[in-house]
């Protein structure tokens, strides 16, 4: 019954899903913060494949808007892990100094 | 000539700190499982209640300007979102920006003669830096039949930038003016763009339907070198050896 309905659509959106919950674990449970900006795209990367897939009507070319909306949001996640990244980098730095000091 | 990235460990003294115990990771992950099987019974049980904007898109292509559905609707039905979306790296680029200091120098760029770039990498790059930048302005100009773009060629002349810059041989001057100039005329451009269009059509970012697709194209060529600025610099910041970020460490 369930299978009858896993049309390629569906697995897509699935799979943005279960991308989704990889992230979210790894952002739970990984204590290094690193691992934690990479979980967080990770996760970012499941939410943009849902939407993607999403924009795929039957019978229908796909719907721009959401492609747009993942184009945009691609730029915004780019940004935000350099900046993550950066302060993770001055925060290691001015840790070290301390100890070093 | 690339540094390696380091992220440190935590050190060696604290080596168990923030790691969850296994029968806490183990509840972490069922309930994780959960919420995935959930969203995904959500997914197959939700009926598609409209045909979404596909149409309305569609029927009103031929007046955006650009033959591109999505370029449609990132530069002229929904200019707003490309609008922030520049102001965003721009921000993110004053955040990464070296601290001042009082430079001796205004030119861009700063070459050094005596560092050895090394023969592989200099002849690498004679080859792949007007290759990157034909390819980027290929990518702006297809942006507006087929999938390409600002980010797309902003992207391909960063990566040229990344190329040069990491090469010990040239630097580039980030407390010039210029550079400030390269990294904001992107939003500086569509900015003024936009109230220009609103003289002519009274809706701030209405392009008239005649010249829709010059001022895309116009906005789109300032935004890819904002972009390639910005994504040049947000990489030199985490990655790059210039002693600018280095100096206060």
């Amino acid at each position: 019954m369930i299978l009858s309905q896993l049309t390629p659509e569906i697995m897509y959106s699935a799979s943005g899903i279960a991308l989704f919950g990889i992230g979210l674990l790894g952002l739970i449970i990984v204590p290094h913060i690193f691992r934690k900006i990479l979980a967080i795209n990770v996760m970012g990367v499941g939410v943009f494949m849902l939407l993607v897939s999403s924009a795929k009507r039957a019978n229908l070319d796909a719907d721009p808007v959401p492609h747009a909306m993942v184009l945009t949001g691609i730029v915004v996640a780019v940004a935000g892990t350099a900046l993550a990244l950066f302060l993770v980098k001055k925060i290691q730095d001015s840790e070290s100094l301390e100890k070093s000091q | 000539m690339f540094k390696k990235i380091v992220f440190k460990e935590d050190a060696s003294n604290e080596p168990e700190k923030g790691r969850l115990s296994t029968p806490m990771a183990l509840l972490c992950g069922s309930l994780v499982l959960a919420l995935c099987t959930l969203l995904v019974a959500a997914l197959i049980s939700t009926q598609r209640h409209n045909e979404g904007l596909q149409q309305a898109v569609s029927s009103m292509l031929n007046k955006s300007g650009v033959e591109n559905p999505v370029t449609a609707v990132l530069l002229n039905f929904r200019s707003y979102d490309t609008l922030l979306e520049i102001a965003v790296l721009l921000i993110v680029a004053i955040v990464m920006l070296p601290q001042a200091t009082v430079s001796e120098s205004h030119s861009l760029i700063r070459v050094q003669q005596s560092a050895n770039a090394g023969i592989i990498m200099s002849s690498l790059l004679r080859f792949l830096t007007p290759t990157l930048i034909i390819m980027g302005g290929y990518m702006l100009w297809t942006g507006a039949y087929s999938p390409g773009g600002a980010f797309q060629a902003g992207a391909l002349i960063a990566g040229a930038g990344i190329l040069i810059f990491t090469n010990v041989q040239y630097q580039v001057n980030m407390h010039s003016f210029a550079f400030r100039v390269l990294l904001s005329i992107g939003l500086c451009i569509f900015i003024l763009s936009g109230f220009a269009v609103a003289l002519q059509t009274g809706q701030f970012l209405e392009y008239p339907v005649k010249y829709a697709s010059s001022i895309i194209l116009f906005i789109e060529t300032a935004a890819t070198v904002s972009i390639a600025t910005t994504l040049l610099l947000l990489y030199l910041a985490v990655a790059g050896t210039q002693e600018d970020f280095n100096h206060d460490t």
